[in-house]
């Protein structure tokens, strides 16, 4: 005689498939681990909180700080520990205007800058070392920087953009590529000085 | 010849001498065994004649807890201590009613990693030190004793210290320093003093403490050194300093307390 599968069994097969279900990897699940980056947010940032909310800025302090958000809200919540599954392809910062004679407007000056992963434990990176050794990943979702050297090539001296007791007006265009072909994209303007 | 060999030899010819010829063979037997603890601080002081900038101070102390045991034979003595911080190995032979050779072996390690959002430090030590001495132990009238005995010895150390910098606020600069002292021979002097107790808490075996200090010095050392800076970027080197084969005269100390029960 043919026995029937037991009510225990059936409770068992329905909670491990359950299992399997939830151990399944979602990236457009909101509260999975994995999450996806849909949209950034540039913002100028000074090291001198004095002028935190202005657009004149000392240049030994400007940063553009990048904050990258989701619809993970795991992500949200807890920044750091989950994964990023796109990965930033591309950081351009294009100049709207001339600078001195370091670039011209619709130059790329990504050589100005340098990357800052998170909370500072280590020297900068360059954007290329960036995208290409870290796979274009910050740590954090909101701790990611680009740091303006105010030199037009950090392996040279005396290549100083902004000289003492000068000041310059600059006009960005930041984009950022993702792999999964999202780009986006934001104009920044700022004056900085140097005392 | 040098002191340490000569020590060396000298307690191995002794201990021939001993086991065949003047030790009875009851004594031979005679052999016991027991645990011991030892919290030691050790300093070293390299300090140059030269002109100094803010990456040349040298100071560094390694502190160390130890346990281990050791096995007592006749007239020898063997002790090994392993803990927080290194190990050390020592072997003492009475020769004499109250006198004494002592050879040990001893390497030390500290590393210390400090991060916080505005820097981080790597700072990691380690020397070796092979010691012989030469003593002898007097017994004061309440059984506790008193050992003094000379030393010589060959002392090497490796220093590497790390640390970033943020120079008006967002120039980053890394310093390295790597230092290396390379085989030295020092001689110093260690005076110890070993206090008998009858028990120890719940422990019914006797127990002795001990406290014990010495110095070292050195004659001439060679030390090597190599300063690094790089600014805002890795292997962007703007500052480069080696020094090789400077003399730096030594100081090395150590306080030592320990029981043995």
């Amino acid at each position: 005689m043919k026995k029937k599968p037991s009510t225990s069994w059936i409770i068992f097969l329905s909670l491990f498939q359950c299992l399997l279900l939830g151990c399944q990897n979602s990236d457009d699940d909101i509260y999975d681990e994995e999450f996806v980056i849909n949209d950034a947010v540039f913002q100028n940032y000074s090291e001198d909180y004095k002028f935190n909310d202005t657009n004149v800025i000392p240049a030994n302090s400007y940063k553009i700080a990048i904050n990258l958000s989701t619809k993970n809200s795991y992500a949200d919540k807890f920044g750091i520990n989950p994964v990023q599954q796109n990965k930033i392809e591309s950081i351009t910062i294009k100049t709207l205007n001339d600078i001195k004679n370091f670039a011209k407007k619709g130059d790329n000056i990504n050589r100005f800058f340098l990357v800052q992963k998170g909370y500072r434990l280590d020297l900068y990176q360059t954007i290329e070392s960036f995208l290409k050794k870290d796979n274009g990943r910050f740590d954090s979702l909101d701790n990611g920087k680009l740091v303006f050297t105010n030199l037009d090539n950090v392996l040279e001296k005396n290549n100083t953009i902004i000289g003492k007791k000068d000041s310059l007006y600059f006009e960005f265009d930041v984009r950022l590529t993702f792999d999964d072909k999202l780009e986006v994209s934001d104009i920044l303007s700022v004056t900085l000085f140097s005392n | 010849m040098n002191p340490f060999i000569t020590l060396c030899f000298f307690l191995v010819f002794h201990s021939v001498l001993s086991q065949t010829e003047i030790s009875p063979p009851e004594e031979k037997k005679k052999s016991s065994w027991g645990i011991t603890s030892i919290v030691e601080l050790n300093g070293i002081d390299l300090i140059s004649d030269q002109d100094t900038n803010n990456f040349a101070s040298y100071l560094s102390d390694v502190s160390s807890l130890r346990i281990g045991g050791f096995y007592e034979l006749g007239n020898t003595n063997s002790e090994i201590n392993i803990g927080v911080g290194g190990i050390e190995v020592l072997m003492k032979y009475k020769f004499h009613k109250n006198k004494f050779i002592r050879i040990s072996g001893k390497s030390l390690h500290f590393d210390n990693l400090i991060q916080n959002n505005n820097y981080g430090i790597v700072n990691k030590m380690s020397f070796t030190e092979y010691t012989g001495s030469f003593g002898i132990d007097f017994t004061l009238k309440s059984y506790n004793t008193i050992e003094f005995s000379i030393s010589s010895g060959r002392i090497s150390s490796n220093q590497y210290e790390s640390y970033e910098i943020e120079e008006e606020y967002n120039k980053a600069l890394r310093i390295v320093r790597n230092e290396i002292l390379k085989p030295t021979m020092i001689y110093g002097a260690e005076l110890r003093y070993n206090i008998d107790s009858n028990n120890l808490f719940l422990f019914s075996k006797n127990c002795s403490y001990f406290i014990s200090a010495s110095y070292r010095f050195n004659n001439k050392s060679n030390f090597h050194r190599e300063v690094t800076v790089e600014e805002w970027i890795p292997d962007n080197v703007v500052y480069n300093e080696k020094t090789v084969g400077t003399n730096y005269k030594i100081d090395v100390f150590s306080i030592k307390l320990g029981i043995i029960w």
